[in-house]
């Protein structure tokens, strides 16, 4: 007897409808969620965000939950943005996401250094971007 | 036996994929490809899993792989890379980002 799988029907489910989207919302959500502990307010946040980025409620619900659940690697997160120039645009909102709580963690810190490892944006433009982030914030 | 082990991992990551556990998904559809290199079905549905865990690139390759195959599931196959790389080639969306940004900051 040969095994097989059957395909489906239709396509529908097999993605995310929103590619880039869905990278940089479980970034944003990685640094919101660095402290590990889920706050509802920072799921508020992060819904908001959602749907901003145009992406239904339903679809980011389950990104989240699996987010906070099994946690991305930030650095192959920033490795999916094609664009240098828009790798530095989702830095810079990682970094102002980082200080929406308040002050920046060592944990944020870690997980924005690795997504600036992983977008190749060197040391000093990463923290010039911090630091922008942070007069933005009102925390300079 | 190796395919009837695939196939039988294929169902767990079914399982955890409805769920919306791409990670353990992801796990078991890799097994899956480890135990069974052929198993067309097992490539895509990897790929679906990548996809929702926000890993696109490593998507496509298993969509490419998948396609080369040319099982039953290379038309979906082609579909779904199609589509990925129609995203990922778009314009990059900057201004988006930096509304967001200005949402962040608000918040």
């Amino acid at each position: 007897m040969t095994a097989r799988l059957d395909p489906p029907a239709s396509l529908d489910g097999a993605a995310p409808t929103l590619i880039m989207e869905t990278v940089v919302l479980r970034f944003l959500a990685r640094v919101i969620h660095a402290d590990g502990v889920v706050d509802p307010r920072e799921v508020k946040i992060l819904l908001d965000v959602a749907a901003g980025l145009e992406m239904g409620e339903e679809e980011a619900r389950r990104i989240l939950a699996d987010e906070l659940h099994r946690t991305s690697d930030a650095a192959a997160l920033a490795r999916q943005i094609p664009d240098a120039d828009e790798r530095l645009t989702v830095y810079s909102l990682g970094c102002a996401m980082a200080y929406a709580e308040g002050t920046l963690g060592d944990e944020e810190q870690a997980i924005l250094d690795a997504f600036a490892r992983g977008a190749g944006i060197d040391a000093t433009a990463a923290s010039e971007i911090l630091a922008d982030a942070a007069r933005e914030a009102g925390h300079d | 036996m190796d395919v009837q082990d695939a196939i039988q991992l294929t169902l767990q990551g079914q399982e955890a994929m409805q769920l919306g556990q791409y990670e353990e998904a992801a796990r078991a559809y890799h097994e899956a490809i480890r135990l069974a290199p052929r198993l067309d079905g097992a490539y895509f549905q990897y790929a679906s899993a990548l996809l929702w865990r926000g890993l696109p690139n490593e998507a496509l390759t298993a969509l490419d792989r998948c396609v080369a195959l040319a099982g039953p599931w290379r038309d979906h196959a082609s579909g779904l890379a199609a589509s990925v790389r129609a995203q990922l080639g778009a314009p990059p969306k900057k201004s988006k980002w930096a509304s967001i940004k200005g949402k962040v900051l608000r918040a």
